[in-house]
């Protein structure tokens, strides 16, 4: 089975689209040249994502869970981010299972939503990874 | 990779998957490892679920569905309820590596497909006497 190289997640994406087109065929000869390349949707997909993990990390944090920060913090490395200092300013108080099932849900439908095959693998995973602390919370 | 490719593949990890946990059943005890025993008949029915639906649905696509083999190889020996409870999770493990590989394969329906069995095989590992991890099914991020 491939197996993805760990990359920063700007250079992953953009292999992650490269590696689309090589795989479907698709070409660009029939683009503009001249036209502003589309952003890529995954960019702001990763922001959101971070800014989720974020709350999580906080919400972690204040409980005094040291597994889930661990976990949060491996989440954020891999998609190269980092913590957001403030990222719930307002965002409701929840119990810390109700934060993680939001987040497990969030991560599901990142991947998803996620153009990139290997960033939807990714963040796939972190569900799962977030699934099995559920068992326990 | 078309996704009918992917799906034969993964109906193959089913496959090995419910030939191996028959013989883990096989190898438990009902009445003195309870636990196990039900860890290790609920992993059956997942799988052959699983495989089931995957076959299902690879003829809705008008494809042959992938053949079982006639055996698989049981690694280590499967004595001791730590053996078989360790064979158990080498299948969850290599299922949930297939299960992200398909993840990266597909789109729509059949990706969502693919998360839910993450999600539900990584769960699974800790019935088998598993511990959670950081990156179920996706290896090379575990040292992150």
């Amino acid at each position: 089975m491939p197996v993805g190289p760990l990359l920063p997640r700007r250079a992953a994406l953009a292999l992650g689209v490269a590696g689309v087109a090589l795989l479907t065929g698709c070409d660009n000869d029939d683009k503009d040249p001249a036209a502003t390349p589309s952003p890529d949707p995954d960019v702001a997909l990763v922001d959101g994502v971070v800014a989720q993990l974020s709350v999580a990390l906080r919400a972690a944090t204040r409980a005094g869970n040291a597994d889930l920060v661990q976990l949060h913090r491996a989440h954020l490395r891999a998609l190269d981010g980092s913590a957001r200092h403030g990222a719930d300013a307002r965002v409701p108080r929840v119990s810390l299972r109700e934060r993680e099932k939001v987040l497990q849900a969030g991560l599901a439908n990142a991947s998803m939503a996620a153009q990139s095959g290997e960033l939807a693998r990714l963040l796939a995973s972190m569900s799962a990874a977030v699934s099995q602390r559920l068992v326990t919370l | 990779m078309s996704e009918t490719d992917a799906l034969q593949t993964t109906l193959a990890a089913e496959h090995a998957a419910v030939y191996v946990y028959g013989v883990l059943g096989g190898r438990t005890s009902r009445s003195a490892e309870r636990a196990t025993y039900d860890a290790i008949s609920s992993a059956y029915d997942a799988h052959r679920a699983r495989r089931d639906q995957l076959a299902g649905d690879l003829r809705d696509a008008g494809a042959d569905p992938v053949a079982a083999e006639a055996a698989y190889e049981v690694a280590g020996p499967i004595v001791t309820v730590d053996q078989i409870t360790r064979a158990a999770r080498a299948v969850e493990e290599s299922c949930a590596a297939t299960y992200s590989w398909l993840v990266a394969e597909t789109t729509a329906d059949l990706r969502h497909w693919a998360i839910q069995a993450l999600n539900e095989t990584a769960v699974r590992v800790l019935t088998l006497r598993g511990t959670p991890e950081t990156f179920p099914g996706v290896g090379e991020y575990a040292d992150r």
